[in-house]
């Protein structure tokens, strides 16, 4: 049965003309790398990865031609996988010259350059809560940031004659919004007064909103134990699972959320911002509004980032793609790029026009923009020890606070079992 | 046809006897072609068992004897994983609810599954050909598909069957938030899915009982019951095996119908074993943990199929 000498020679002989293609096509594929020339490069990549809106990118990378002379080739890589064809591409030594990365990555993030000039250019005004630094270096920069926020039924509120705060600064308290909810569930006959979101991002900013820091990393890299409010404000929360104020199956057994509150029956819903495009497409039935998140008393959201805007040290176009970062946060571009993307942005007191044409939407996004200004810096914690683990070179899944919260709200486990529970396992993930 | 299939393992071992002997005394040369070629033959097969089954089984056995969380380094720690398992009482609590939830689905599924196919076998059944299409539409769903519109049908605050309660002046119950209710939601649903592929293997089955029994049997006087009893059970006895055993198996492994329903709630409280092991694996990154948690799994399937296969050789004898 052993394959004869030809046989044998013929396989080679194809894989060889096969090895010799590869080479060949990945010979084109370094080529086109270095055309740049010396120390001025002509054109760099960019890769991020959207659905949706890439102009205001296109946009900017005209300016930047038209003013810096180099050209940015703007490739937009599906969100599955893309993180992987980074570290595949640090791997080949074929990284791009820049790029909106999902997350840092520790393959990687040794080849990235310092971009603090950027990040604390006065000018710019950049969130220093969202940038990325390790040791005095900002390695990423956020495009946009996302955070939580709260919807209401307006029709409801309407026909029970009761007024809705728009300023985040004088926004309700919990207690008068879920008396004001009541109020209006009452006078409608809806069903519940408040849906909210079962996720650990969508749990912290009733904790901070409450006075409580949460789950917060410690000097030693792990997490600490949750302050009293913390334990406080969690026993209130599951005592909100009562079936009048909130259905008990969203935190129980998994009901969605989204769901029951475009039923119409549900007079709030507690949520991200990112529902605002869904609301202003598919909501028809009735009329909806974003309020400012209830401060009890402290003002707080949760506050994530958007795609990670990095600059590679790819040699001789380390300076352009520099450049290029600089160029996006400009505050003038910025503020381009922002309107045309629908992005929440990470400068403070941009005046921006989103392209929405839903009138909900534009008052919406104009409130979340005041409410992430006012916002207490807590808000951005959770991404924080994300990030600080994640430079540590760990990850840790938080999917586990959903479900020791279910435990609670089904009345398992009290809120004290429950916190250590969570910081019991979220440590074990960080060994 | 019965006959015959169940005739063939009689002979088997009846003649099993003087088999060995006499190959142990076939020259070698024989030997050597009746193990080459079937080898050869399945050797696909068996690279693919060997590389995407047995392999990583191994691996997994491996890090069961460690604190595997991922990445890194796997640390060595003996049977320490083994002892603190059977002290959890979370994995006890799954085990307990998915042996509950295979001891409920199993008979339903075998009832419904040998009910519905029996009715379309019937001379008296019209429309046979349209019922087998709609019993059988339930396989072609995907198990996602099915826990979510059982969701729909059984929804706490918005669903069908609340609705008609109360539109009949009742008390909406509680199918989400209650324990036992939302459990028997997720049996009646599995029993729903599973019926239709086992129907199928029983239609075949009814079919293939020669129907002079039958009509032996009514010369005799025997009633609807008794010919049942006495004539298509045992019959289809071989049949009856690889249902129950298939679907204990199963049922053992359900996962993603108990996500799409309820997501093993509320709270905890119906998580299954798969799930269960699926949480501590990967949203908790103790690989190590769950890997042990898995061959104790394993080991109880493999104790259950062979008891049943115990079972039926006892039977058949």
């Amino acid at each position: 049965m052993a394959i004869s000498p030809t046989v044998r020679t013929g396989r080679w002989r194809w894989l060889s003309a096969g090895l010799a293609a590869v080479l060949t096509l990945s010979a084109c594929g370094s080529g086109s790398d270095d055309k740049g020339g010396d120390s001025t490069a002509k054109n760099i990549t960019f890769w991020f990865s959207t659905s949706a809106q890439d102009q205001g990118y296109q946009d900017l990378a005209k300016e930047f031609q038209a003013k810096e002379g180099i050209s940015v080739e703007i490739v937009n890589v599906p969100y599955d996988g893309y993180q992987d064809k980074l570290k595949a591409a640090a791997q080949a030594n074929a990284l791009p010259d820049t790029a909106s990365a999902p997350g840092l990555d520790t393959l990687w993030i040794n080849k990235l350059q310092d971009l603090s000039s950027i990040a604390n250019n006065a000018t710019n005004n950049i969130n220093k809560d969202v940038t990325i630094a390790q040791e005095g270096k900002v390695l990423a920069i956020p495009s946009d940031v996302t955070a939580a926020g709260l919807y209401l039924n307006k029709s409801l509120f309407d026909k029970a004659k009761v007024t809705i705060p728009t300023d985040p600064a004088k926004a309700w308290t919990w207690d008068e919004f879920l008396a004001a909810a009541d109020k209006v569930r009452t006078a409608t006959k809806a069903k519940y007064d408040l849906v909210y979101d079962r996720s650990a991002a969508r749990i912290r900013p009733w904790i901070y909103t409450h006075g409580g820091k949460g789950f917060q990393l410690g000097d030693d890299g792990k997490f600490a134990a949750p302050d009293p409010a913390t334990v406080q404000a969690l026993t209130d929360f599951a005592k909100l699972n009562n079936d009048v104020t909130m259905p008990k199956s969203v935190w129980a057994a998994g009901a969605d959320p989204n769901a029951l509150f475009k039923s119409g029956q549900v007079v709030a819903y507690y949520s991200g911002v990112w529902q605002v495009a869904d609301f202003a497409e598919s909501i028809t039935n009735f009329e909806w509004v974003s309020a400012p998140t209830p401060a009890q008393p402290v003002h707080a959201t949760d506050i994530n980032l958007g795609g990670l805007v990095v600059a590679f040290n790819n040699d001789k176009k380390a300076d352009a793609a520099k450049k290029w970062v600089d160029f996006l946060f400009q505050r003038d571009n910025y503020t381009k790029l922002a309107s045309a993307n629908g992005y929440l942005p990470v400068e403070k007191g941009l005046t921006l026009n989103y392209p929405f044409k839903k009138k909900e939407a534009l008052d919406a996004f104009a409130l979340y923009v005041k409410e992430m200004e006012l916002a207490d810096p807590i808000s951005a914690s959770g991404a924080a020890n994300n990030t600080k683990l994640l430079l540590a070179g760990k990850t840790v899944d938080d999917g586990l606070v959903k479900d020791e919260m279910g435990k609670l709200v089904n009345g398992q486990q009290d809120a004290q079992k429950t916190v250590d529970n969570i910081v019991k396992g979220l440590n074990q993930q960080i060994g | 046809m019965v006959d015959s299939a169940q005739a063939a393992p009689r002979s088997d071992i009846a003649g099993g006897e003087p088999a060995p002997t006499k190959s142990r005394r076939r020259p070698r040369s024989r030997h050597n072609r009746y193990t080459a070629t079937p080898l050869l033959l399945i050797s696909v097969n068996l690279v693919l068992f060997l590389l995407f089954f047995l392999w990583p089984a191994a691996i997994g056995l491996g890090y069961s004897f460690t604190s595997y969380t991922g990445v890194g380094d796997a640390p060595w720690v003996g049977l320490d994983n083994y002892e603190r398992l059977m002290n959890d009482s979370a994995f006890y609590a799954a085990l307990l609810r998915t042996l509950i939830f295979t001891a409920s689905v199993v008979p339903l599924t075998f009832v419904a599954s040998l009910g519905t196919a029996y009715l379309l076998v019937s001379q008296y059944a019209k429309g046979k050909t349209v019922a087998r299409v709609i019993f059988f539409l339930p396989w072609l769903i995907s198990p996602i598909i099915a826990g979510v519109i059982w969701r729909w049908l059984f929804g706490e605050n918005f669903g069908l069957v609340n609705f008609i309660i109360i539109e009949l002046g009742g008390k909406p119950l509680p199918w989400q938030s209650n324990a036992n209710l939302s459990l028997i939601i997720v049996i009646i649903a599995a029993t729903w899915a599973n019926t239709a592929a086992n129907m199928l293997l029983f239609v075949a089955a009814l079919k293939n009982v020669p129907t002079s029994y039958y009509e032996a049997a009514e010369l005799d006087g025997a009633n609807a019951w008794q010919k049942f009893r006495r004539i298509t059970l045992p019959a289809i006895a071989p049949t009856s095996f690889i249902v129950l055993l298939l679907s204990t198996l199963g049922n053992m492994k359900e996962y993603g119908l108990v996500i799409a329903v309820n997501e093993g709630g509320p709270g905890t409280v119906n998580n299954l074993i798969v799930q269960y092991i699926f949480q501590t694996g990967f949203k908790r990154t103790q690989i190590g943990y769950a890997s042990a948690a898995s061959f104790v799994l394993l080991v109880i399937l493999v104790a259950i199929a062979v008891l049943q296969l115990l079972a039926s050789r006892r039977k058949e004898s």
